[in-house]
């Protein structure tokens, strides 16, 4: 692949792919700074290692797997730095009421409470398969994982979520 | 997107995008340069290290022979000290009978035994002469 078509194939990402990438890390870190931050690191990554992309998968696929991982990485490191700092990360709800780009009520809030509660990777699966409706053969792929084990993820983060608005008395 | 209880701020994904499509520029300022390093560059400081160690051993030996070398008459004392054990050893008679030796008239020890001895005991034949035909 000359630089030329390196270039070509890296704008097309940018503008094929950036809004829904930008929606899955979202999801996941919660807060539009982060993500903001995180996906400017992702497609730094995703420009180093497109002359590797041997096009045996998606190159959507590909670029998600991407995303997934250094968000998996940057949630790592976060969960690492607060226990060595002996600061709790900050709950879930303040951040939310702080934050001026969340535009849900009451129960988008404990949703997204119940949701940060979940494991990370199990948190990965369920927002890909919850709002944005992937199959779960294309999670496979990004998450590197067999479609039962992640029908069990998503059953069990389901059933999480829902003893937890069940608490809080909202249906789900 | 509609489930999700997140906005963004207005124009945010058209700002995104260009600032994404500036990684590639970025991306090329910032790579180092390669140089190319050829073989030979590659292992000549090796060669310079064994030619360091080569010269301080030269340099080391140099120093030794010109500080601690010794005069060659001190080699003929050393091989006399290491053939001294050679030197017959009195008989065991002899240490109880003061006699044991008069009757025997061969005890005499002639210039040829002194030769003798000397040549067995690896004493230089230059040496020799100059001590007993001075």
């Amino acid at each position: 692949m000359t630089q030329q078509e390196t270039t070509d194939l890296f704008n097309q990402i940018v503008k094929d792919y950036s809004e829904r990438l930008y929606w899955h890390v979202r999801d996941m870190v919660g807060s539009h700074d982060d993500a903001n931050d995180l996906l400017q690191e992702i497609f730094i990554k995703i420009w180093t290692a497109l002359p590797s992309f041997r096009g045996d998968a998606q190159l959507f696929t590909w670029a998600h797997r991407i995303a997934t991982n250094e968000t998996l990485n940057f949630l790592r490191k976060q969960k690492v730095r607060a226990a060595l700092s002996f600061e709790k990360i900050s709950n879930a709800q303040d951040r939310i009421a702080d934050d001026p780009y969340f535009n849900g009520g009451a129960a988008e809030q404990l949703l997204v409470k119940a949701l940060n509660k979940l494991p990370a990777k199990q948190r990965a699966v369920f927002s890909m398969r919850y709002y944005d409706d992937m199959k779960y053969e294309d999670i496979a792929q990004i998450m590197h994982s067999s479609v039962g084990s992640l029908k069990a993820s998503y059953h069990i983060a389901y059933q999480k979520i829902k003893a937890e608005l069940k608490n809080n008395t909202i249906d789900f | 997107m509609n489930k999700r209880p997140y906005t963004t701020p207005d124009g945010y994904f058209d700002f995104l995008q260009m600032r994404l499509s500036q990684i590639p520029e970025q991306q090329q300022v910032q790579e180092i340069p390669q140089v190319r390093v050829s073989r030979w560059a590659k292992i000549t400081p090796y060669f310079a290290l064994v030619a360091c160690f080569a010269i301080a051993i030269v340099a080391g030996r140099f120093i030794l022979d010109k500080t601690v070398s010794q005069p060659e008459e001190d080699y003929v004392t050393l091989e006399q000290l290491y053939s001294a054990d050679l030197i017959p050893y009195t008989s065991q008679y002899a240490l109880f009978d003061e006699s044991y030796y008069e009757d025997d008239y061969s005890y005499e020890i002639t210039e040829d035994d002194i030769i003798n001895y000397l040549i067995n005991t690896n004493v230089p034949l230059s040496y020799i002469g100059q001590t007993l035909y001075q």
